[in-house]
């Protein structure tokens, strides 16, 4: 089937079977392998996208039920929004495999809630495993992202 | 490969029309994050039908006598509506505990209810408030039942969730407990609904998940709470009540002599969030002396 | 000095962040086949027949593999360089197989979804013969209940391991208070987020190219080697990035089957394990039952200990016959004690292979021995960080076992600092409450290893040179695991050359153009890679002020390299990609430089953790409130990516002491915790905050004085968790992991 969809702002229009999942269309079809697989059950978050502008697993959700939507994979995040660069002087990356949903999913939580506490960004991140980091240095990176970019806003 | 072919209708109309209009075997996909698990079995004929985004069934309506749920509507949606934290937090909590910010972004509460888990978070809530469920038949018409004769193999689909005004009753509960703080799935959930006023309680209704193969109410452990004075000697019998109720529930399952201490923790944590303590107060500590 | 004790960022970092880094599964191979494989559903069975035939006729399908068209040459997954001796007991698709999730055949279809649903299709009978999953019950039957067509599959115990040091009766004999106990470690699993990959190419000179997510592209090779009787020189093996590894992916699993079939097929074919795959069908850590006897004079001076253990290997050899004694070579590091006795037996059962995880069997002795001497502390009133401290070796000390130097042991400084940092007679004091939560705290400390010798060929080669440009190549065989070894080990170079750790280029490991090396294991990418890299950049330093000094009409002794440049005494000076374009116009080779280093020491790193608890009495359920580890390690070169180790480590062990655990069915084999909804990890919420405090006592055979920190961040952490529940419960739980239902049967 025939769908139409919006990817790291560009439009995308392509035919997709049924049963393809979202996160095998942005890595297969697409070549977003950004886009990463570690479960399949929605537990280790390595897959999570947003879909306008909310963190979601790509991987439980099927291609055509993104018709018409917004997606953004990491290799869609802004890159000078500084983030990625928090993660990477605070040593919030070790093997880097679950960093792209880490960022994701920290992007989303900043995109909903400009300064959240240790314990927001702690239960905004449930939804992603790291084996390497023990969280640590990734809750830093994020609380001090978001930090200065509250400040740059005022 | 696939069979399958697939459906996004606009609104209800057009699902309806679909409905009685196709001969063939349906299937309906929500959020997907229960049944796009790995090792699940994926349709492999018929028609799917995305249901997450049809106008109509997502929606939230808490400003009139009772509340109504669209069947599509999403577990964070439900955990963010000022109207369900008023009238319902036992819902909107329930809500929030279920899954992570990613399957909640996803997750429905229709979908809850049909994937018909022991340990669903939503619907110990919907027992316990008695709730009724607006299905859509294979024939495309309506039809409402309770929720505990709901059962996901007679091809109903969840268009809403009706909350009875009748049913909701001033303070409400719902606390789990699981292998961690958070994403885990329930080794046990309750939720209470109940009227307390001048620290006595008046009706009572209990239900619990994880104790089954569906949520159930906890009939004894009401009947310990209705109608007495929030002190330690109602909450000791409401901790023996509990146990009582998970004896009965599962006699003889391994999980029995473990579950039936828990709840009592759980009991205590619920009690304190439907009176608006802490679980800390010198109340609840002195129960446990 | 400009680039040590510096927190540089990942020298791959930029890749990490954008996504732009290509994973195996990610990577574009053209004409690449899929392969999927079908696994055993039957704990231990004669694989009497497979019907590959419903599988053949889906549309995309290659070729099915199975025992009757593979060879069945006997192989062990767990060497390191061809030739290595070792117990040969696995096969590409066994004809008997020994556990759930033992491979019984492979489909390889054009893609991965076609792979799959054919090989649901494969019928395969199996004919049923005894189990054995009880480790205990396994020593008791000796493998004899196994016998099919009269051979037992495995004979019981593959390994044992025996040693007594002083007099231990006379120790017992003169001790004030003799403790027992009986620990049990769980069986856990490495849950690194990549699951399990591997791509194989034919090459157009009839070799096979392996591009495999590993710890050493030099085992990688000996093992497809070994498994499809292949010499060497026909297997080249390169390393791709890989997405954690903790020891999970030290052994080639799927890549003699991917070799096989890619050469068989001459077509290139990538494997990829879903999660549960990951979970029934690698490695785990092994479990081991531990008892322990330890006198102890009233001052708290242990005069004698008795250990025994029970290693569960799982259904094959690989490495699991070294525990029993690389539990011994731990064991023996981290107290003075006068009378030491150990017995360690390993066995086989049948359930998934034990395999290496972060520590190869450190983390279950220090566990072991770590919960027995709290709960002796507490039977004798003694606090449990002035009972350590009187008995942990210093500067110095010599082990008994293997009688090495155990280097600069700096475990007193650990604890002591640990235990001020901590407030830990402060929160002793203020008592562990008397609701329904208590508060505890616990403490426990470790030794580990710093590479391979006496054992091993404990030996690198590490070459640097020169580049046009003014930076330098690496050539050392790296496998950067994801800890940060790369830019770790750039720094060292970097520091030597008086360049940046980004001015180093590394060569990524490959059998045809690296120098051999054992790998990433036996926490030795610091110490003795490291190593071997400074000489070679003090040596090629040498040879570019030598270069230097003809341009600069300067003695070589009188110039520095700096930033870039190479420095008169005045401050005049050449920059390095100025001075390569001299070398070049003259037709002058650009310097390099090659050293090989052998280790001649094995000094042990120390630490010391601290956690504090809480346990709810109504649900069991345990929170570590927070947490302080101290940790030896000579000289931080990355302090950054040091504590990244430690927190990392920090995590495996608190799912260890708390959640984590496979938990194989005792009646049916079957692993119940093989998804991550049921192998409950710690997230984000579920962790304490973490704080570290660095030792830098220097270690004088270190590179700069460092050593290592991978392994030994893990091993303390569950004995300091449990013993913090223990403290706050007043029990003595031992068996592990402390699951809610234990520790409220516990406090009846």
């Amino acid at each position: 089937m025939k769908v139409s969809l919006e990817i790291n702002g560009q439009a995308v229009e392509t035919e997709v079977s049924a049963a393809l999942r979202l996160s095998r269309f942005l890595r297969d079809v697409l070549g977003l392998t950004g886009v990463k697989e570690g479960c399949c059950e929605g537990e280790c978050g390595a897959c999570t996208v947003l879909l306008d502008g909310k963190p979601i697993n790509s991987c439980l959700m099927l291609t055509f039920q993104a018709a018409g939507r917004e997606v953004t994979t990491v290799e869609g995040l802004d890159g000078s929004s500084g983030l990625q660069d928090a993660f990477l002087q605070l040593g919030a990356v070790q093997c880097g495999y679950c960093t792209p949903g880490m960022l994701v999913a920290a992007e989303g939580l900043l995109l909903d809630k400009s300064s959240p506490s240790e314990a927001e960004i702690r239960h905004a991140l449930a939804g992603n495993i790291c084996r390497c980091t023990g969280f640590e240095t990734i809750v830093q990176a994020v609380a001090a992202h978001a930090a200065t970019r509250e400040g740059a806003c005022r | 490969m696939s069979e399958t072919s697939v459906a996004a209708p606009a609104d209800l109309a057009e699902l309806r029309a679909m409905l009685s209009a196709v001969a063939g075997p349906i299937n309906f996909i929500g959020g997907g994050t229960d049944m796009l698990i790995a090792g699940r079995p994926m349709p492999a004929v018929g028609l799917l039908i995305d249901l997450s985004r049809i106008a109509g069934m997502a929606f939230i309506c808490a400003d009139d006598g009772g509340i109504r749920v669209g069947g599509a509507t999403t577990v964070a949606a439900i955990a963010a509506h000022r109207g369900i934290a008023t009238r319902l937090p036992a819902l909107a909590e329930a809500a929030a505990q279920c899954g992570s910010v990613q399957i909640r972004n996803r997750a429905t509460i229709g979908g809850n209810i049909a994937n018909a888990a022991p340990a669903a978070d939503l619907v110990p809530v919907l027992v316990a408030a008695k709730a009724r469920l607006g299905c859509i038949g294979r024939d495309g018409a309506s039809r409402e039942l309770a929720i505990c004769d709901y059962a996901p193999d007679r091809g109903f689909l969840i268009a809403e969730v009706i909350l009875p005004r009748d049913g909701l009753l001033p303070r409400s509960a719902f606390v789990k407990l699981g292998p961690r703080l958070d994403l885990s799935i329930s080794r046990l959930n309750i939720a209470l609904l109940a009227e307390f006023q001048d620290g006595r309680f008046g009706d009572v209704r209990i239900a619990a998940g994880a104790l089954g193969p569906r949520p159930l109410r906890l009939r004894i452990a009401e009947a310990a709470l209705a109608g007495r004075k929030l002190e330690h000697a109602t909450l000791r019998d409401f901790l023996a009540a509990l146990a009582a109720d998970v004896d009965a529930a599962i006699p003889g399952r391994n999980s029995q002599a473990y579950k039936r201490r828990a709840i009592s923790g759980l009991g205590l944590d619920l009690i304190a969030q439907a009176v608006g303590l802490s679980p800390r107060d010198q109340l609840f500590e002195d129960v446990v002396q | 000095m400009n680039q040590l004790s510096r927190r540089v960022p990942l020298v791959d970092g930029v890749a990490k962040v954008t996504g732009a880094l290509r994973f195996t599964a990610d990577l574009d191979v053209e004409g690449l086949l899929h392969g999927a494989l079908v696994l055993s559903t039957h704990p231990h069975a004669r694989v009497a027949r497979v019907d590959p035939a419903a599988a053949l006729a889906v549309e995309g399908v290659h070729e099915v593999f199975w025992h009757g068209n593979t060879p069945a040459h006997l192989y062990n997954s767990s060497i390191w360089f061809s030739g290595q001796k070792a117990l040969a007991d696995e096969q590409m698709f066994p004809q008997v197989v020994r556990h759930i999730g033992d491979r019984v055949a492979a489909v390889i279809a054009d893609t991965e979804e076609i792979a799959r649903r054919a090989a649901r299709l494969i019928e395969v009978d199996y004919v049923d013969v005894p189990t054995i999953f009880d480790p205990e019950v396994a020593l008791g039957h000796a493998g004899l209940p196994l016998r099919q067509d009269d051979t037992p599959t495995f004979l019981s115990p593959v390994a044992g391991e025996t040693f007594v040091y002083g007099d231990p009766e006379a120790g017992f004999a003169a001790a004030d208070l003799i403790v027992e106990t009986r620990v049990t470690t769980p069986r856990s699993h490495h849950c690194a987020v990549e699951t399990h990959a591997c791509i194989a190419r034919p090459e157009p000179d009839g070799r096979i190219l392996v591009l495999s997510p590993c710890q050493s592209v030099f085992a990688v090779q000996a093992v497809v080697g070994q498994a499809l009787s292949l010499p060497s020189e026909k297997i080249r093996v390169q390393k791709t990035p890989i997405g954690g590894s903790f020891g999970g992916k030290a052994e080639p699993i799927l890549d003699p089957l991917c070799a096989f079939f890619a050469l068989k097929l001459n077509r290139p074919v990538i494997i990829r394990y879903d999660r549960q795959e990951t979970f029934t069908a690698t490695r785990t850590r092994s479990s081991v039952t531990g008892r322990m006897r330890i006198g102890l004079k009233s001052d708290g001076r242990i005069l004698a200990r008795e250990t025994e253990t029970l290693v569960d290997i799982g259904a094959y050899c690989t490495g699991g016959n070294y525990l029993p004694s690389s539990m011994l070579q731990r064991l023996v590091r981290l107290y003075d004690v006068p009378a030491e006795r150990y017995s360690g037996r390993a066995v086989y059962t049948n359930t998934v292979p034990a395999g290496a995880f972060r520590g190869y069997g450190s983390p279950q002795i220090h566990t072991i021995a770590e919960i027995s001497l709290d709960i002796a502390a507490r039977r004798m009133g003694m606090d449990p960080v002035a009972l350590r401290q009187r008995n942990l070796v210093g500067p110095g000390a010599i082990e008994p076992w293997q009688g090495l130097d155990l280097g600069n042991a700096r475990g007193r400084e650990c604890l002591a600092r640990g235990a001020e940092a901590f407030s830990w007679v402060g929160r002793r004091q203020r008592g562990v409450g008397r609701g329904r939560w208590r508060r505890g705290v616990g403490v426990a400390s470790a030794t580990h290893i710093n590479g391979c010798y006496p054992g091993f060929h404990e030996e690198t080669t590490a070459s640097l040179r020169l580049l046009p440009d003014g930076r330098a190549e690496l050539i050392c065989a790296l496998h950067d695991l994801g800890c940060g070894a790369d830019t770790t080990l750039a720094q060292i170079a970097a520091e030597t050359l008086g360049l940046r750790a980004c001015d180093i280029v590394i060569v990524p490991a490959d059998t045809d153009t690296c120098p051999y090396d054992l790998g990433t294991r036996a926490s030795r990418m610091t110490y003795i890679c490291g190593e071997a890299i400074r000489r070679a950049g003090v040596s090629l330093a040498r040879s570019v002020r030598a270069a230097a000094g003809l341009e600069l009409n300067t003695p070589a002794d009188d110039l520095r390299l700096e930033a870039g440049t190479v420095r008169r005494r005045d401050d005049a000076g050449i920059a390095l990609p100025d001075l390569a374009a001299r070398l070049a116009s003259r037709g002058i080779e650009l310097p390099a430089a090659t050293e090989s280093y052998r280790a001649q020491a094995n000094p042990g790193s120390y630490a010391a953790h601290f956690a504090e608890v809480e346990v709810d009495r109504l649900t069991g359920r345990v929170m570590v409130t927070d947490y302080l580890a101290a940790h030896d390690v000579g000289r931080a070169i990355n302090p950054m990516l040091v504590e990244g180790q430690i927190h990392g480590g920090v995590q495996i062990g608190i799912g260890y002491a708390l959640y984590e655990d496979v938990a194989i069915d005792l009646a049916t084999g079957r692993m119940r915790g093989d998804s991550f909804s049921r192998y409950t990890l710690a997230n984000a919420p579920e962790m304490p905050p973490l704080r570290v405090l660095l030792v830098e006592e220097g270690e004088p055979t270190g590179p700069f004085g460092a050593k290592a920190i991978g392994e030994i961040a893990t091993i303390p952490v569950a004995a300091a968790v449990v013993n913090a529940v223990n403290d706050a419960l007043g029990t003595e739980l031992t068996e592990l992991p402390l699951s809610p239902e234990r520790v409220l049967a516990a406090i009846d």
